[in-house]
């Protein structure tokens, strides 16, 4: 009745194709969501081991690891084991939905034996980012500072250059005149030898005796001209006195001026010190926020067929085809060095939310060396995405740690411990957020170098920093995902500014005097040596032109001998030639 | 050893028993039909069960399914079109809507235009190819049949033939005593 050899012949071609499917379905499944993972994700996705629980409508995974598309030796996170329940009514109406995932022993971060890229190009460069570019604003405040303390303005004094002046010129002077002089008492010596001689022959010529005459006429009038010069000099030296005084003066102005600093605000001193710390943490949340709202926050397309064009069909409540109900988590992982361990879960999350109607959201715990809250609300069931991320971290142990450049001016924040807390929406691409960080009973210690490192600036910045008990900063975001806005805040920026700008000011001031009297001292010293010594020349120049007179009487004695009779009035009688010279 | 190989006979026998030329063009008919269709997803599934539970060549219907499956993206703009076509027809779109939220119905993907074009178009083409393949195979068959024979003869030739059977044997000494060639050297 039954043609049995042909039922056997189908039975066994079905069967086989049963034992086909059943042993392929766990490398087929593998395969899928490999290659889904890898899409999605945008770096390679690996499992060890999958094994499908077809009476429960589940799949087991075994060892999966998840490489950080960003840092290819790095894994994003490691799960020893995943189990996921799936829906099979759903999964008969060709929709894959997750009721109830759970991934175990999960850890982030760890290191990867090979590279996890798939695409070279995807790789993201190392640039300074935020937290540099933020703390470069306090940086040029005190680059500026430290090269004006720095600076050599001696060159640029008036009074130095006109010190150096008179340093050389007066001595130059006198020694000129010294010499006039010198040569005025040289004639009248041989002009006394000329007469000596004349004495020992009378019977010259009346001519020799004019040309004698006419010499110590000569003679006179030179030496009452060397005695105005020296009058001259002595009225020079006191105008050069007085101009150097005003130089002085015009000098100190120009100390000040040249080294007053420029102003230094908290905003700026507070992006200097915390730019790098908060920007930097800033800018790796941001990028984290974007990379997962591009790989997770799904479309509003339906995902595309490779060949054909699914049409809708009328009447029909189209459901997204990938959901995830709810999704377990915990693991361990380490954050400077200390380890913690969390717990979350993820409700309603799916490829294609306008489908879905529900939000996803997302809560880790976690405990340890690093206590934190994490709640994040991903919303794009609307026409705008919106998304909203709390993190709350009440303590938080920081271990030591140096705010700002040790190269020019740092402190030192003693291991402690600090709460945060981190609020971000975003609209859209529209950014909204605000993190703050405290530490309470904070220790602080200045370190200056460099040519900032002045005694008095030390100890003054050092007395401020005592005096800051508990540090406090928010940073502010606002702009768009892709171009934040930043803004700074801090106590230790507003109370180290006041101390820094008086310190500096006063080691400025200090300075300046310092240049001005160091740079006067020493003219004034040469000034002083130069004044007597050209005095005492004075003098004696004097009283040469006055031993040049005393010659003359000689002479007179002597033309008198000769028995010239007037001869002697001539030159020394009350209208004499001579007189004048020796009544002035 | 020979029993262990014999679920692998069974395998061969399925797919190699139906010779008929009829079983043959319907085989590579189903065959065509099945290349046609995009596979992942319960049509394509269900073509090849037709494939397997019907009386026809599996053989030749599996050759020519992966031999269309090769070139079936060279015709997606034709399947295309007509699944566009067909999917515009208000009756078949409510059609599709009432049944399209039951179980499995959603894997049939009948709402893909190159899913339902090609599935269109190889129930179209099915009885054509079949007819055309039947002619080629009848024609070529008898062909192949008698090449074959000759071969088989020309090796039987060759081969000396023993007595299958005492009774051949003495009916052959018989005709030998007579005179008769028996053929035997």
């Amino acid at each position: 009745m039954f043609r049995w050899k042909y039922i056997i012949q189908r039975l066994v071609l079905v069967s086989s194709g049963l034992v086909l499917l059943w042993l392929l379905t766990n490398p087929l499944l593998k395969w899928a969501i490999v290659y889904s993972g890898t899409q999605a994700v945008g770096a390679k996705v690996e499992i060890g081991v999958l094994r499908s629980l077809l009476h429960r409508t589940a799949f087991q995974l075994g060892h999966l690891q998840v490489a950080d598309p960003r840092s290819p030796m790095r894994n994003l996170f490691e799960v020893q084991k995943a189990t996921f329940d799936l829906d099979s009514s759903e999964l008969l109406r060709r929709r894959l939905v997750v009721r109830n995932g759970e991934l175990h022993d999960m850890r982030l971060r760890t290191e990867r034996s090979h590279s996890g890229a798939v695409k070279s190009e995807d790789a993201q460069s190392n640039g300074p980012g935020w937290g540099a570019t933020i703390s470069e604003t306090g940086e040029a405040w005190l680059e500026s500072t430290a090269s004006r303390l720095g600076e050599k303005v001696e060159g640029d004094l008036e009074s130095v250059r006109l010190g150096r002046e008179l340093l050389d010129r007066w001595p130059k002077d006198y020694d000129r005149i010294e010499s006039e002089v010198s040569g005025i008492g040289e004639r009248g010596k041989r002009l006394v030898e000329q007469i000596k001689a004349t004495k020992q022959s009378p019977l010259r010529s009346v001519e020799h005796y004019q040309g004698l005459l006419r010499e110590i006429d000569s003679l006179r009038r030179d030496s009452l001209s060397m005695r105005e010069r020296v009058v001259a000099l002595e009225r020079q030296i006191r105008s050069d006195r007085v101009a150097l005084e005003q130089a002085k003066q015009h000098d100190a102005e120009y100390v000040k001026q040249h080294l007053q600093l420029a102003s230094l605000d908290p905003e700026t001193l507070t992006s200097y010190l915390l730019g790098e710390e908060l920007g930097g943490r800033a800018m790796q949340l941001l990028q984290w926020v974007q990379w997962g709202r591009a790989q997770f926050g799904g479309s509003d397309e339906p995902p595309s067929d490779p060949r054909g064009v699914d049409v809708p069909l009328p009447g029909l409540r189209r459901q997204p085809s990938l959901l995830v109900q709810k999704l377990s988590m915990d693991g361990e992982g380490t954050s400077g060095g200390e380890s913690f361990a969390f717990v979350g879960s993820l409700h309603d999350w799916t490829n294609e939310p306008v489908l879905h109607g529900k939000p996803a959201t997302l809560h880790i715990e976690s405990t340890g060396a690093v206590q934190m809250l994490i709640d994040a609300e991903l919303d794009h069931t609307g026409g705008v995405p919106r998304d909203r991320l709390v993190i709350r971290c009440p303590q938080r142990h920081q271990p030591e740690r140096w705010l700002g450049d040790k190269e020019k001016f740092a402190l030192r924040v003693a291991p402690g411990e600090s709460s945060m807390h981190v609020e971000l929406d975003l609209l859209g691409d529209e950014l909204a957020g605000v993190i703050r960080m405290d530490q309470p009973g904070v220790d602080l210690e200045p370190h200056l170098s460099g040519t900032l490192n002045r005694p008095l600036v030390a100890q003054r910045i050092s007395t401020t920093a005592s005096a800051i008990q508990d540090l406090t900063a928010s940073l502010v975001l606002s702009g768009t995902i892709t171009r934040p806005a930043v803004k700074l805040h801090s106590n230790v920026g507003q109370q180290l500014a006041d101390g820094l700008r008086t310190a500096f000011a006063d080691e400025v001031a200090h300075r300046q005097e310092q240049l001005v009297s160091e740079a006067n001292q020493e003219i004034e010293a040469q000034l002083v040596k130069l004044q007597t010594k050209i005095g005492e020349q004075q003098k004696e120049l004097l009283e040469k032109l006055q031993l040049d007179s005393t010659q003359i009487n000689l002479l007179k004695k002597d033309l008198a001998g000769f028995g010239i009779p007037d001869a002697a009035d001539k030159l020394l009688g009350e209208k004499g030639i001579l007189r004048g010279l020796l009544n002035r | 050893m020979l029993q262990l190989l014999e679920p692998f006979q069974y395998l061969w026998n399925a797919l190699t028993a139906e010779r008929s030329p009829r079983q043959i063009a319907w085989g590579m008919a189903i065959g065509m039909w099945l290349g046609m269709i995009p596979k992942g997803n319960l049509t394509a599934w269900l073509v090849g069960v037709i494939l397997l539970a019907t009386r026809v060549n599996l053989g030749c219907g599996m050759l020519t399914a992966m031999g269309v499956t090769a070139i079936s993206t060279w015709v997606d703009p034709l399947t295309h079109g007509i699944g566009q076509r067909l999917l515009n027809l208000e009756g078949l779109r409510s059609l599709l809507a009432t049944w399209h939220d039951a179980p499995l119905v959603p894997w049939l993907c009948l709402n893909n235009t190159v899913v339902l074009g090609s599935t269109t178009l190889g129930l179209v083409l099915l009885y054509p190819v079949q007819h055309v393949m039947f002619q080629i195979v009848s024609w070529v068959s008898p062909l192949v049949q008698r090449w074959w024979n000759r071969k088989a003869d020309r090796e039987a030739e060759e081969t000396p033939q023993f007595p299958a059977s005492v009774e051949d044997a003495l009916r052959q000494v018989a005709a030998s005593a007579d005179g008769t060639d028996t053929g035997l050297a």
